[in-house]
């Protein structure tokens, strides 16, 4: 039960892109997945080096806990994105940090944070990074800003960060032409392998790999993970789960008229996500379930099924048990196919697949384990 | 239909075409929807990676047609406008600009709600150091659409420009709050060279590297002028790696070839200097290279060569005046390096301070009064060139002539030798001068 109601989150997405689909006539590619969730489609902070596209959690083969979050979304192949150093105003430079944030306590404060910092890039565009561990420095090393794969060791830490292939795969143009009647344009009733978006298009991935131990608590094998980016002291982006800003939080596709709050998302912290956000998804998820009321679908349990996915949607943490190898919902592994699971939901089984099924390229069986790029 | 990283990164890039003969500062994310509107960003892409593969003629000749077929399509006439730019930019021809001002009045007058267009007017206003025209102008392109960040660039520039520094620094601060480009980062540069942060300048120029372009020209661009920054500097090595790793990324680029001058200039290898320079003002023949061709000529001993580049530059002038381009301040100042009718020149460098009171242009008055004899007046007109503590090797110089005017050698030479450490070759002609007095 937990499973389907969490499976119904990145489903709520669908739903809210195929509605924007037909009032629009099509939202930009980013609609569905978390790039790009700043207002107009915009990446926060006007700043793709520092839009979150995916955070992924799992359990490595030698029982370590690899962590991973992805930025600069959407990048061509030949392109050589590299990390932010720093934003500059007239009066000084602020530093830019890539946050992996761990809760071991289930209060949805960050009790270990994990930060990356990189310097500018030298002629080759290999940057220098350094991770942190509440403030301690666990590790410095390189960036890989080509296919060559540099891996930073430190003790049993290790890390990495460059340019991989996008590890997220949907047929985004199948979605949000899934109202079409325009044959093969919507995924609809796929019987045979449809097109990866995604494919073909890099991200600049932060891998790290460190003992479990050094993120959980005593006792507990539970942790929730969230990311998030910050310019000196101010946050740019956060996300855990996938699409809960890009769905949930208005301005949605679905409810044009109200005033963008997707920056302010951004901007705010977990622990108050059920403070300050509950409502919002509540009455997204009202006007999503609402879409399915012409199908013959029992309203009765609406308001209690709407109220328990609220539950665990906020506070926005991808929860993981590092003792278990399980993909999502025990945090995320790379090719968890969550699209499958989710469009189940929102369509009450009547798609069952996107007909993409995996990756457009192998997942490396060793760190860092993302694909090779593009 | 579908839009890229990379398309998005091209459009917004678009703030780049608009740039000015020797400066190009490059808006980097621009208004999104809103000009789409008018003239979608699928069309400024293009325009832009027809640019990058330098067939800019071509497609400015494509645009003339279709406005030849169709009048009033302030689409095709707002990109004509931005070709027409970019054709100047890159052939130093200032005939180009009129046209682009009468392409871009016609698209704003086909269209009113243009945004785009009227930022494309105040760029050629910028580029024509018509500053104070631009303000207005600016603000209007950002009434129309808030987001335009060409705009928004501009307004900076002309603010700076007109001695309106707090303005203009926000304006540079907002414009850098928008997202990384270039264009933002390299105007925040600008900004802390003003403020005399030489070091804080180099580590924006830096991150205006780090953020990158699509457009390879623009990245060539930050490159060169990082270059520019470190041989002031005196950090001739890194100087000469910024321009050569500006010319692979950018084959043959102009700007590049002329900082490899003057990287060899400050290493007093006036032959290979000129060499490079005499390729260079062929290919661009705009006054600030021939001026520097002409003093690298002198230096090395050849005065009558020298004699035919600045009689270039006089020529240069006279073209660029002619189509619009206020050259007051620059003609000023190098009469008045070079001994030309000096009351002439500071008439013009008093007029350069009406149509914009900024440093620089205080800095030439106060030049024009200490070379005219004038040295009580040209102190308080130093003072304000001076005023927000920039670190420029001319400044300082002119500083320590009026002070030697006034209070002999002893109260001069620490002027002297602050000039000097701004930039250990500030001027090819002023810089020995300098160093004697500073002994």
């Amino acid at each position: 039960m937990k499973r389907a109601i969490l499976a119904a989150l990145a489903a709520t997405a669908l739903a809210a892109a195929a509605v924007a689909a037909v009032v629009t006539g099509g939202p930009r590619p980013s609609a569905a997945a978390d790039h790009v969730d700043a207002p107009g489609l915009m990446p926060p902070g006007g700043n793709l080096q520092l839009d979150l596209t995916d955070v992924y959690a799992f359990r490595a083969r030698n029982g370590k806990t690899v962590l991973v979050m992805n930025v600069n979304g959407l990048t061509a192949p030949g392109k050589r994105p590299v990390f932010a150093s720093g934003v500059p105003s007239v009066a000084k430079t602020k530093a830019v940090t890539y946050w992996l944030r761990v809760d071991n306590n289930g209060d949805a404060i960050s009790d270990v944070d994990l930060g990356v910092s990189f310097s500018k890039p030298n002629a080759a565009g290999v940057q220098t990074m350094t991770v942190t561990r509440n403030g301690e420095r666990l590790l410095v090393g390189k960036t890989s800003p080509s296919k060559a794969v540099t891996v930073n060791r430190a003790g049993a830490v290790r890390s990495y960060a460059g340019l991989r292939d996008d590890p997220f795969f949907f047929d985004l143009d199948g979605f949000i032409n899934i109202l079409s009647k325009e044959a093969g344009k919507s995924l609809l009733g796929c019987t045979s392998a449809r097109t990866d978006f995604f494919a073909g298009k890099n991200v600049s991935a932060i891998v790290l790999e460190l003992p479990s131990s050094l993120l959980t608590r005593g006792g507990s094998s539970q942790i929730g993970v969230w990311s998030a980016t910050t310019v000196g002291p101010k946050q740019i982006d956060r996300m855990g789960r996938p699409a809960i800003n890009t769905v949930f939080i208005p301005q949605n596709p679905f409810e044009k008229t109200e005033a963008y709050r997707k920056n302010q998302f951004n901007t705010t912290q977990p622990k108050n996500d059920q403070a300050r956000w509950r409502a919002e998804v509540v009455d997204s998820l009202q006007v999503l379930f609402s879409l399915n009321d012409g199908a013959g679908d029992d309203k009765s349990d609406d308001a209690k099924k709407i109220s328990g996915l609220a539950d665990v949607l906020l506070p926005d943490i991808l929860t993981f048990d590092t003792a278990k190898s399980d993909g999502f919902l025990n945090g995320r592994r790379l090719a968890d196919d969550v699209i499958d699971a989710e469009l189940g939901l929102i369509t009450e089984a009547t798609v069952k697949t996107d007909c993409v099924s995996k990756n457009d390229r192998a997942f490396r069986a060793s760190f860092p384990y993302l694909a090779t790029p593009h | 239909m579908r839009t890229t990283g990379v398309r998005r990164r091209i459009a917004f890039g678009l703030a780049a075409l608009g740039g000015v003969l020797a400066v190009v500062l490059g808006g980097g994310w621009s208004g999104d929807d809103a000009t789409a509107r008018t003239v979608g960003r699928e069309d400024l892409a293009q325009l832009v990676e027809q640019f990058s593969a330098g067939s800019s003629r071509s497609v400015v000749r494509r645009l003339e047609s279709a406005v030849a077929a169709q009048p009033d399509d302030a689409r095709a006439l707002t990109l004509l406008g931005l070709g027409y730019q970019q054709v100047a930019r890159e052939t130093a021809d200032a005939s180009w600009l009129p046209r682009s001002k009468e392409a871009l009045s016609r698209a704003v007058i086909a269209d009113p709600s243009n945004s785009l267009a009227v930022s494309a007017l105040v760029q050629l206003a910028v580029t024509q150091h018509r500053f104070r025209a631009a303000i207005p102008l600016a603000r209007r392109a950002l009434r129309l659409d808030p987001e335009n960040t060409v705009a928004l660039g501009a307004l900076g520039d002309a603010l700076v420009a007109t001695g309106r520094y707090g303005e203009g620094f926000r304006a540079y601060d907002e414009l850098a709050g928008r997202g990384p480009s270039v264009g933002a980062y390299a105007r925040v540069a600008t900004a802390r060279q003003l403020l005399g942060w030489p070091a804080a300048a180099l580590d924006a120029m830096e991150l205006a590297i780090e953020a990158g372009s699509a457009i390879p020209e623009q990245e060539a661009w930050a490159l060169t002028r990082y270059g520019t920054l470190l041989v002031a500097s005196g950090t001739l090595e890194e100087a000469d790696a910024a321009f050569r790793r500006a010319l692979r990324l950018s084959p043959g680029y102009v700007h590049a070839q002329a900082g490899r001058a003057r990287v060899d200039s400050a290493r007093s290898r006036f032959g290979d200097a000129a060499r490079r320079l005499r390729r260079v003002v062929d290919r661009l023949p705009v006054p600030e290279y021939a001026i520097l061709l002409g003093d690298v000529l002198a230096r090395d001993g050849r005065p009558v060569a020298a004699r035919r580049a600045y009689a270039l530059v006089s020529t240069l002038q006279r073209v660029l005046a002619a189509n619009g381009v206020r050259t007051e301040l620059q003609t000023a100042l190098f009469d008045l390096d070079h001994g030309i009718e000096s009351r002439a020149a500071l008439v013009r460098a008093r007029e350069a301070y009406r149509a914009a009171p900024g440093v620089s242009a205080a800095d030439a008055v106060a030049w024009g009064l200490a070379r005219t004899g004038r040295c009580v007046e040209a102190l308080g007109w130093s003072r304000r060139a001076l005023a927000l503590g920039t670190k420029d090797g001319l400044f300082l110089f002119h500083r320590g002539v009026i002070e030697r005017c006034l209070h002999g050698d002893a109260a001069a030479r620490p002027w002297f030798v602050r000039a000097l450490a701004a930039n250990p070759t500030f001027s090819l002609r002023w810089a020995p001068v300098a160093k004697r007095l500073a002994a």
